[in-house]
């Protein structure tokens, strides 16, 4: 089996500013002080582009999406430093996606369009919430009109590729004031919708405010019925629901994520950043100074190796991300590209989520019944370790 | 030779200062340099020296110039002081000429003193009384001595106050054992005899069996022989505990030591047994100890069911260590195959537990405890049954008898109203109630065993703010009003929750119980409904709803790894439950049903 073959491959580019942390967020990120860090950062950042170039110069680079942290800080003049950098340095696709996480208040319409005119081409804009109680109890900085407004700018250029991030499962909130937030998204008109369950992590403010009593998550039931109204909802204003947590238009998949959920390659710049190349994941090391000291050295910044995968551990990885996709695994790609009878490698497992109608068989694809898709870690755990 | 010797082990109350005492009397006698040292040294297990008790007796030699100029050799066998362990005291006592009775200054006689100070009479042991911890700011030694004079019949000019821990009075006692325990008496010609009095399993050398030389000597190369089973061995090594193992060359009349001859078989060296020359026999064993029976059984299943073989062996060993420990296969429709165990109290059986999950990595789920119940058929028969699946058709019973115990409870005189209270909540009968002092009173009730079990002494001592004390021993059974309740999961019985109780107590306890399940059994893919009844009919009934979220919301590449290690903890986390029928079940939830009330 070569799991090298393929040699096209997604960058991934961490910014880890952002003006204030949210209450529930737990990812690496650095409450912005001053515009120096980032030209600094950005700095680094072209730096070790031209340092990891050399080493993927048989990759045909098919999507950069720059996440964070909030990106959208960004000038545009380092925005363009950074993609004109990318497309020096790597060989980058024909209809190369690019993709740019924002914040509403961070973009301004001189901004945009300069980004537009750099090469971005999609926008995910953090959203959240339409209501403003639920974006207080979320920790969010900014205003409903900042929302408004930023989407109002976006729809001016006339850009269509854009989505939008809602969470539900906020405390406080109601099935009709989620039903309501999904009837105001589609409303403006986006190419894409992840509408995502709060996750609550215990070592965030509004974990902790859990942890206490302070507030209360709402009941499983309740999530529950707000994700199945979100596909069905969805669903009549045809956004077509291709992963757990994923809508679009048609053929607005997010190419970048769907490098993710197929197992393929990409590689992460920048601090804090993780890569899977072959069968080896690894991360930047998730300390800014010393990122940023090590590049002006001119050597790689401290790298750490997360895992480094055996072929049933990559096998049982791409399994799990494949049936997070609504069309699930086709079962004959699977078995050419590794080499392998997935149903009979995994026919005990695979028996058992049949019988248990949590998973299906159908046109030669293995999907997630849709009753099971917010029981989907009970099929994961069967195809996991040992 | 054989006056140079005494044999002596200390008794107290828990938490007297025994094991203190011990390990000061090896320190002065520089059998431990002050390196060698840490506290409660003779404890060996891990879990004593976290619980801070003494679970086996340990011996140790100790060589002593008294002040008579003589070396003497001194043998201190030490003695676990719960009440669970009165059997083990009992064995190291057979093996002594005297004891050291050590009270606390502060708080005086206790049950348990009492009853080991009985123990030790009966054996006709020399008693040497100390008065321990005369530091202590509320230490009352003048009054303790006056209340052991009058209660135990200790003259208070031979008591010794000391403080172990500030190492005070400890040449005193020292001294003491020479002059009042008396030497063995033993032949050194006569055939050698030896009686075993504690024995564990080394896995180099077999096992080993601590002795105590009655006649006569044993040598390495001798072919040794065990009266009770009529097997040889050869001796493969001999030696005295300083505390550590040291080999020596003989054995003789009146020592305390080890012996190892590569017995593989733990049931070839029993606690009790007699060792004696396979060419020059001793005509009779030395009095054994009588075979104790187990007051309490449980069933002790491997959470993995391919661990069956390795617990039986795990058993086999912790037996050759612990002679009260009793078990045999037993099959449960929801656990697979496992073994009903039988423990002295509920603290040993915890413990054993312990030992065999630390000691032998096992994973294990226990039973709800039942004592031994006597059932008169309709049949005109008799039976017993300490497995509540073993329990009769109702319309086959005629009478139930459950075991009571009399219990001595010593209190100070404020706390006798609450005692009491307590006592009549579980079911006691008082029998008397008498002034030890002016202050202390000893209440003495006849108690199911059963009651005594769960959670009495938790109840007591939080009722007497630590004041009360407790001993108890075995009675009688009695005709009482018992049931069996079972627990149903979806419908099913799960018979290793079922138990026996108290007609007047089973609904209250059903229902806690059923809500108890509720709070601890996980929700699963299905609804899970909880029942309790009694025969057929249902008298608690809660249900768990099924699962309706199982779901990582976000997976990107930045942090699969992180979730698929979450996924692959959760999955580990599924390997502590039980799975029953469809129901998984955490391991704790068998053991739930005695902690109700703490709750």
């Amino acid at each position: 089996m070569d799991l090298l073959e393929v040699k096209t491959m997604g960058l991934y580019i961490h910014f880890p500013f952002c003006l204030s942390k949210c209450s529930y967020c737990d990812f690496y990120s650095i409450p912005l002080t001053n515009q120096e860090q980032i030209e600094a950062y950005i700095l680094s950042l072209l730096i070790e582009i031209k340092l990891q170039a050399d080493y993927y110069q048989d990759f045909l680079i098919k999507t950069v999406y720059l996440g964070g942290g909030t990106p959208s800080l960004m000038e545009d003049r380092q925005f363009f430093l950074l993609i004109n950098t990318i497309s020096n340095n790597f060989k980058l696709a024909d209809d190369v996606e690019i993709t740019i996480e924002a914040n509403p208040k961070t973009l301004s319409e001189d901004k945009l369009k300069s980004f537009f005119t750099t090469g971005l081409n999609r926008v995910s804009l953090g959203v959240q919430s339409f209501y403003a109680n639920e974006l207080k109890i979320l920790g969010r900085n900014n205003k409903l009109t900042d929302i408004y407004e930023t989407i109002a700018l976006i729809n001016k250029l006339n850009f269509k590729n854009y989505n939008i991030d809602l969470i539900y499962g906020i405390p406080f909130q109601t099935r009709e004031s989620w039903l309501a937030n999904l009837e105001i998204a589609i409303s403006l008109n986006p190419a894409h919708i992840s509408a995502y369950l709060l996750q609550l992590e215990p070592s965030t403010r509004l974990g902790q405010r859990v942890l206490n009593n302070e507030i209360i998550m709402l009941d499983e039931e309740m999530e529950e019925m707000m994700y199945y109204d979100s596909i069905d909802f969805l669903a009549k204003h045809n956004y077509q629901h291709y992963e757990i947590s994923n809508f679009c238009k048609h053929n607005y998949q997010s190419k970048h994520n769907m490098i993710y959920w197929h197992n393929s390659p990409y590689l992460g710049l920048g601090v804090g950043a993780v890569s899977l190349v072959g069968k080896e994941r690894c991360i930047n090391k998730p300390e800014v100074v010393e990122y940023i000291n090590c590049l002006a050295a001119g050597y790689m910044p401290p790298r750490e190796v997360l895992e480094v995968m055996t072929d049933k551990e990559i096998i049982a990885e791409a399994i799990i991300m494949g049936l997070r996709l609504i069309d699930g695994i086709n079962i004959k790609d699977f078995s050419l590209r590794y080499n392998i009878d997935l149903l009979q490698a995994y026919k005990q497992p695979i028996r058992e989520c049949l019988d248990k109608k949590l998973l299906n068989m159908e046109n030669g694809h293995l999907k997630l019944a849709k009753n099971a898709y917010f029981l989907s870690n009970q099929v994961f755990r069967q195809f996991i370790g040992d | 030779m054989l006056n140079r010797i005494r044999n002596f082990s200390i008794i107290a109350h828990i938490d007297h200062g025994k094991s203190t005492l011990a390990d000061r009397l090896l320190q002065t006698t520089g059998a431990l340099t002050e390196r060698e040292m840490k506290e409660q040294v003779l404890d060996k297990m891990d879990l004593e020296r976290e619980k801070g008790i003494t679970i086996k007796l340990q011996p140790v030699r100790i060589n002593y110039k008294a002040s008579d100029g003589q070396d003497y050799i001194l043998n201190l066998i030490d003695t676990p002081g719960h009440v669970d362990f009165t059997y083990e005291v009992s064995r190291s006592l057979a093996s002594c000429e005297g004891a050291l009775l050590v009270v606390d200054a502060s708080q005086g006689i206790e049950a348990q003193t009492l009853a080991n100070v009985y123990l030790a009479m009966d054996l006709d042991l020399e008693i040497i009384g100390v008065v321990n911890k005369i530091d202590l700011p509320g230490a009352e030694p003048d009054k303790v001595k006056e209340e052991m004079e009058n209660v135990l019949g200790i003259e208070q000019a031979e008591i010794i106050p000391i403080s172990a821990k500030l190492g005070l009075g400890i040449e005193e006692v020292l001294e003491a054992i020479v002059a009042n325990v008396p030497a063995p008496v033993g032949d050194i010609d006569k055939p050698f005899k030896a009686l075993i009095f504690d024995s564990f399993f080394d896995s180099y050398k077999g096992a080993i069996s601590y002795i105590r030389v009655v006649d006569g000597e044993v040598r390495k190369n001798d072919i040794i022989k065990m009266m009770s089973t009529d097997q040889d061995f050869e001796v493969a090594e001999i030696g005295v505990l300083t505390p550590v193992m040291t080999e020596v060359d003989k054995l003789r009349a009146g020592e305390v030591g080890y012996l190892a001859a590569g017995i593989k078989n733990v049931a070839d060296t029993k606690v009790g047994d007699t060792i004696t020359l396979a060419n020059r026999s001793a005509d009779a064993p030395v009095p054994g100890y009588k075979e104790i029976k187990p007051m309490v059984y449980c069933g002790l299943y491997p959470i993995e069911n391919n661990d069956f073989e390795k617990l039986r062996d795990s058993l086999e060993k912790l037996e050759l260590n612990d002679a009260s420990l009793f078990y045999e296969p037993e099959n449960s429709e929801a656990l697979g195959f496992g073994f009903r165990c039988g423990f002295l109290g509920l603290l040993h059986l915890e413990i054993i537990k312990e030992r065999l999950e630390r000691e032998y990595d096992l994973n294990l789920l226990a039973t709800a405890p039942s004592v031994v119940y006597k059932i008169n058929l309709t049949d005109g028969s008799e039976i017993f049954v300490q497995n509540p699946n073993h329990w009769p058709e109702p319309q086959k019973i005629e009478a139930v008898m459950e075991p009571y115990v009399k219990a001595s409870i010593m209190v100070p005189n404020d706390y006798v109203g609450t005692v009491m209270e307590l006592c009549q909540e579980k079911r006691g009968n008082f029998i008397t109630m008498e002034y030890i002092t002016t202050l202390r009173v000893l209440l003495t009730y006849k108690l199911p065993l059963s009651e005594i079990l769960y959670d009495f002494f938790d109840s007591l001592k939080s009722r007497t703010r630590g004041y009360a004390s407790l001993d108890y021993e075995l009675d009688d059974y009695e005709v009482s009003d018992l049931v069996k309740l079972d627990i149903m999961l979806n419908g099913d019985i799960v018979d290793a929750l079922s138990f026996i109780i108290h007609k007047d107590r089973s609904y209250y306890q059903a229902r806690a119980i059923v809500e108890k399940l509720r709070k601890i059994i996980p929700r699963q893919m299905y609804e899970v409904v909880i029942q309790a009844s009694i025969g057929n009919k249902i008298i608690a009934r809660e249900s768990i709803k099924a699962m309706r979220k199982d779901v990582l919301a976000k997976c990107y590449g930045g942090d699969i790894t992180r979730k698929k290690k979450l996924l692959e903890k959760q999955k580990e986390g599924k390997k502590r439950m039980k799975q029953i029928g469809q129901v998984e079940v955490p391991k704790d939830a068998f053991m739930t049903v005695l902690n109700i009330e703490n709750d």
